[in-house]
């Protein structure tokens, strides 16, 4: 009697493995072929001496917790120490007479672009192209980030092929992202050294809330540079305004005081605007 | 009816248990703190600052109530054959299989009680600066995503917690069945990569049908993993979640219906 009714309990616990089986299945079909796996295998990742923190976060499924610390490290590469030590500098040299502010005879907008000439020549950051490559290939929908690396390459670092290079393989990865044509052609007219073809490509750019502040401290330079100054005193109150990192919004307020100082016409047409401190 | 009874009480003794078991407050106080954490590293990325914490925190948000899973599933059962306080509970008129679903019944309500405290906590560092939120959360509905993606965690739970129900029934030691289950974990999240070895692989013959039948037992995990989704292009993650509950209750059935049938065959 016992024996028959644990093989009847058998039989059914077996059906309904059968019936978890079929479904699994059936699931498993109609996920596969919904679902297209767009991330790059762990074999395409960038070796780095981050590499095992990289396939940490993959084991654990993490790809965007992957990137976003790459990010980080991207930042700590490029960025802080070197902009804090331009920013000083350069706030030397725009307050005036200062015990190492600009030569006699230079102006403040010629100070700083020798100390930027200077501080971000090209070698100093080797490894950039790697970095952001780690990054696209944990994450290629990390949009702003590669923008904003290939913005570096290409304007900071005038390592345009590298940029290009970046540029490209985003593409490849997020084809939909059309934003990274419109930097491509941006950077070609750069290359070119066609001001005006690339003033109107960056003006489409900006419109983006993702375009990064770096871009409109680019095209608020160049809009100077072909005699705008009341359109580059807009896109320096716009970066003032959006910009999350206090070294952006300081450097977009002092290129904003420079320009109005330089053109009493733009600061009376933007005084209203511009900020207090 | 009263098998259901059973059940229910079953359950509502493990949820007691969990609570008070002092290795669940340790999991939920580090997987607070690994949040409080995540606004820390949020400040290192300033333009992406909000997507740290929101990342981070859901990763945080998934191992915690990972390991409240496996930490519970595997001293569920383990734990009261080594006591011996089994027995009080199957001289009784309870099926072994009503005990079996009882438990993880149980164990499921406590884990879903953590991850809802600490996702409570997670949307609270996350709106902590509102301006950060608006823009971070521009374009997608925060209020419809975020449940689904919370939802997607639950379901690889669930499936994780059976399969720890099913190893600590024939392991001999906790740690035996905890590397079972990460194991079973961590390659459920390498589908897509066993599925590129099948389709396109130069593996032929023995290696392709071994690569095929491990890929047919594990669980494909990267179904679940809509928080490295959610944003891609074309992405409609409501439409999917119908299809990725029947898959995970279809797992979570077969290694709970195993486990019945090994738990009613297991000699005390």
């Amino acid at each position: 009697m016992r024996g028959s009714s644990r093989s009847s309990s058998t039989r059914s616990a077996v059906a309904l493995l059968a019936v978890c089986a079929l479904l699994i299945g059936w699931a498993d079909e109609r996920l596969s072929k919904a679902m297209t796996w767009r991330f790059p295998a762990v074999n395409e990742l960038v070796v780095t001496e981050n590499y095992l923190t990289d396939v940490g976060c993959l084991l654990i499924g993490a790809h965007r917790l992957a990137a976003d610390v790459a990010y980080v490290q991207f930042l700590q590469y490029y960025g802080l120490s070197e902009h804090v030590a331009e920013d000083e500098a350069a706030e030397k040299a725009e307050v005036g007479p200062h015990v190492d502010g600009p030569p006699p005879g230079m102006s403040p907008d010629e100070y700083i672009k020798i100390l930027r000439t200077h501080d971000k020549s090209s070698g100093i950051y080797p490894r950039m192209l790697e970095l952001s490559t780690r990054i696209l290939r944990l994450d290629p929908f990390f949009n702003g980030v590669i923008l904003e690396a290939a913005g570096a390459l290409a304007f900071n670092q005038k390592r345009i092929d590298e940029s290009l290079g970046l540029l490209r393989e985003a593409i490849v990865r997020d084809p939909s992202y059309f934003r990274y044509h419109l930097y491509v052609s941006s950077i070609l007219y750069k290359q070119k050294g066609n001001d005006t073809g690339m003033i109107d490509l960056l003006l489409e750019a900006i419109k983006y809330p993702d375009c990064p502040p770096m871009f409109e401290m680019i095209l608020g330079n160049l809009l100077k540079k072909v005699g705008r100054p009341l359109d580059a005193a807009h896109v320096f109150l716009h970066t003032y305004q959006t910009a999350h990192k206090d070294y952006e919004k300081s450097d977009a307020l002092r290129r904003l005081k420079l320009v109005c100082a330089q053109n009493p016409a733009v600061a009376r047409q933007i005084g209203a605007e511009l900020p207090a401190n | 009816m009263s098998r259901l009874r059973s059940i229910l009480a079953i359950a509502r003794t493990t949820v007691i248990e969990q609570i008070r078991n002092r290795l669940y407050l340790v999991i939920l106080f580090f997987g607070g703190l690994v949040l409080v954490a995540a606004a820390l590293l949020g400040a290192l990325a300033p333009g992406h600052r909000t997507r740290v914490i929101f990342d981070l925190g859901l990763v945080t948000l998934e191992l915690f109530g990972l390991a409240t899973a496996i930490f519970g599933a595997v001293s569920l059962v383990l734990q009261e054959t080594e006591s011996k306080t089994i027995y009080l509970i199957l001289t009784r008129p309870v099926g072994r299989s009503t005990y079996i679903l009882g438990r993880f019944l149980g164990l499921v309500v406590a884990v879903a009680c953590t991850m809802a405290a600490m996702a409570l906590f997670h949307v609270a560092v996350l709106m902590w600066d509102m301006e950060y939120f608006r823009e971070f959360t521009a374009g997608w509905s925060f209020a419809r995503i975020y449940p689904m993606l919370l939802l997607m965690s639950m379901g690889k739970m669930l499936i994780t917690a059976a399969i720890a129900l099913f190893f600590s029934l024939f392991a001999t030691s906790q740690v035996s069945a905890l590397v079972f289950t990460s194991s079973f974990w961590i390659a459920g999240h390498f589908g897509p990569e066993m599925k590129f070895l099948i389709d396109r692989g130069t593996a032929a013959g023995p290696s392709k049908a071994l690569i095929k039948s491990v890929a047919a037992l594990l669980p494909n995990f990267q179904y679940f993993n809509f928080r490295d989704m959610f944003q891609l292009p074309g992405f409609s993650g409501w439409s999917f979640t119908g299809t990725a509950a029947v898959y995970c209750l279809g797992y979570t059935g077969f290694f709970l219906v195993l486990s019945t049938l090994w738990f009613s065959r297991k000699e005390f």
